[in-house]
């Protein structure tokens, strides 16, 4: 069993499994790092070549505390393999306070935040707007959309999953009614399904916290007892953007439009 | 009918339509349904659509378990159904075994409450994320929407004419808002047969031919020869035998080319009926033979007897009264194994055909 994986049964799926894990990490991590590095040992002798470990799939950890444990409490314990390990790590985690702490142990730290449709001013950001338009240009063909409708899916997404599932559901609503073309209706009943959703989901603190990351354009928790924040980006409906002129926070496009009646009802 | 109803029925017309896209890949579609009752309906129309596995999931053990471990070859689609509570194990299991959903290869159709699903929003977001689509019915426990949706999973039957009358207006409902081509000639094929009970049969003419063109634009040769098959009883019911006996004709020849031999036999029985009723006796015992010869290897048990009281009549009419109480004799000692209530009439027949034996 290798290390991620023993760090990657992760807590557990359930509490007898959870319990055993944990005795089992305690009795054997010691061993296993030291395994794990006389293997990296080997594979360099071998190969010539230095060993790079990808840790994927960490953004799974999506409870915050679970998170927290594992990149704040155990950081130690990520930094004894012999070798480059590269973790992938939520992005809210970097808005607690711990993040600074831990951060100097590391030797890097990149962070990927989404491809911005617009700027800061609100401007669109060409080159990336062609790259989502390129996504579904490799899937489907151009004349399949009728004018207009994939710049309306980017720009009230500006994420690719929530971008590429709604052109999934305007296709089938399409092919369904028997289309020859995804219909502007099509995309738009799509993005009213996902709003409608959203809007049920948050409660009312999330939307004050996101009225107020849409007009500071910052996504700042108050404290380490307040975590609004952080769920707003874990769950994307607050989304972290960065361009050529520095980095910022705003509301999931996709929910600009409630934006207003929040506002209101404020 | 309610504005929620028309959506319903549509939305699940659509997710009919990515299922069958989705046969023989993977997908991972959730589907919001708040009644129980409601749920099971639709579940119910699914597995008369697609082979199902249907799982009430409890832990999340059960999902990895099924994903990873179960034989799903004759599965083309796996439903499941969601407990009211996303519990800390079911919300680990979803987002961390997510993968499996789509490693499975087969659509995966997730059904879950209103609560659930903004649960699964906030507690299992990546697996949320990882959904190839979404929907929502608003369906409740009873009304219009429910019995459309009765409709569709369940074959037709009635007791009088207003169950007749009430399951039609339902079908011409369900045919203006389904798409789905199978569900529509499903659809068209009981509209028909509702006429035809209702004895409407120029409308039942209408809504077969209309289910025959269906089945010619999906190539579904079945469902031809099914339609042909229908159109041959009617124009039989309405005294055009050349007509009847054509169609009879191309839907045998269909059943030959597919070796559907139980069908083949279904054709053979009416045109033989044709045959007799314009004096080609011969031709008539001929097709009964071929027909009873079939169905016998088949262990058709009840079309053996249906058969069998036909042929009876015919050697009756010929005066071949031992022949046809040995046949009717035959027929009622099947009829009375099946319970079918056809033996009531069988008996009619027999004592009729000893007492003329009896006087002859």
């Amino acid at each position: 069993m290798s290390l991620a994986k023993v760090i990657l049964l992760k807590l557990g799926r359930e509490a007898k499994t959870r319990e055993y894990v944990r005795k089992e990490l305690d009795t054997q991590i010691s061993d296993l790092i030291q395994r794990l590095n006389w293997l990296i040992i080997e594979v360099e002798d071998w190969t010539k070549k230095c060993v790079v470990v990808i840790v994927d799939d960490l953004d799974k950890l999506t409870r915050g505390q679970q998170a927290e444990d594992f990149f704040y409490k155990n950081y130690e314990l990520l930094l004894q393999p012999n070798c480059f390990v590269i973790y992938t790590f939520p992005i809210p985690l970097t808005f607690t306070p711990y993040y600074q702490n831990v951060k100097p142990a590391f030797d890097d730290d990149v962070i990927l935040p989404q491809l911005p449709v617009r700027g800061i001013d609100g401007g669109e950001n060409d080159a990336n707007l062609n790259f989502y338009r390129e996504v579904v240009n490799r899937r489907i063909e151009p004349g399949l959309i009728d004018a207009g409708v994939l710049n309306e899916a980017i720009l009230s997404t500006g994420k690719l999953h929530e971008f590429v599932s709604v052109m999934k559901d305007a296709s089938i609503k399409a092919y369904r009614n028997e289309r020859e073309k995804i219909a502007k209706e099509d995309v738009e009943s799509a993005l009213e399904k996902l709003r409608r959703t959203y809007d049920r989901t948050l409660t009312e603190a999330h939307k004050k916290r996101l009225l107020e990351i849409h007009e500071s354009k910052e996504a700042r928790d108050t404290g380490n007892d307040d975590a609004t924040s952080r769920e707003l980006l874990f769950s994307l409906t607050a989304v972290e953007y960065e361009d050529e002129n520095g980095r910022w926070c705003d509301v999931d496009p996709l929910l600009l439009p409630l934006v207003e009646k929040w506002k209101r009802s404020d | 009918m309610e504005e929620i109803g028309l959506d319903d029925v549509e939305e699940v017309d659509t997710i009919i339509a990515e299922l069958e896209i989705s046969k023989g890949k993977g997908n991972l579609i959730l589907c919001v349904v708040n009644a129980p009752v409601y749920r099971d309906r639709i579940i119910r129309v699914l597995e008369n659509r697609f082979p199902s596995k249907v799982i009430f999931v409890e832990q999340g053990e059960e999902i990895i378990q099924t994903l990873k471990g179960e034989d799903l070859s004759d599965v083309k689609i796996l439903i499941w159904s969601m407990p009211n509570k996303l519990t800390e194990d079911l919300a680990d299991t979803l987002n961390n075994f997510r993968e499996l959903f789509y490693d499975v290869r087969i659509p995966n159709l997730v059904f879950l409450s209103q609560s659930v699903l903004d649960d699964v929003i906030r507690r299992a977001p990546d697996f949320w994320r990882y959904r190839g689509n979404y929907y929502e019915l608003n369906g409740a426990e009873r009304g219009r929407t429910f019995e459309a949706l009765d409709t569709l999973a369940t074959p037709l039957h009635y007791q009088n004419k207003e169950d007749l009358l009430r399951r039609k207006r339902i079908n011409e409902y369900l045919l203006e808002k389904v798409r789905d081509k199978k569900e529509t000639a499903k659809i068209l094929d009981e509209l028909g047969n509702i006429s035809y009970n209702l004895g409407e049969y120029d409308n039942a003419s209408i809504y077969l031919k209309k289910e025959l063109k269906v089945a010619q634009e999906m190539g579904d040769e079945r469902g031809m020869a099914s339609s042909l098959h229908n159109l041959g009883i009617l124009a039989q019911d309405t005294g055009d035998i050349d007509e009847a006996r054509r169609l009879y004709g191309e839907s045998l020849k269909i059943k030959q080319e597919l070796g559907d031999k139980s069908g083949v036999s279904k054709s053979l029985h009416p045109l033989g009926t044709l045959a007799q009723d314009t004096g080609d006796i011969d031709e008539a015992r001929r097709l009964y033979s071929e027909s009873l010869k079939i169905k016998q290897e088949l262990g058709d048990k009840s079309g053996v007897a249906i058969t069998l009281a036909q042929s009876a009549l015919l050697e009756e009419k010929e005066g071949n009264l031992e022949q046809a109480l040995d046949l009717i004799r035959r027929a009622e000692t099947k009829f009375l194994d099946l319970g079918s209530p056809t033996a009531a009439q069988a008996r009619k027949d027999r004592e009729r055909l000893e007492q003329k034996v009896q006087d002859k």
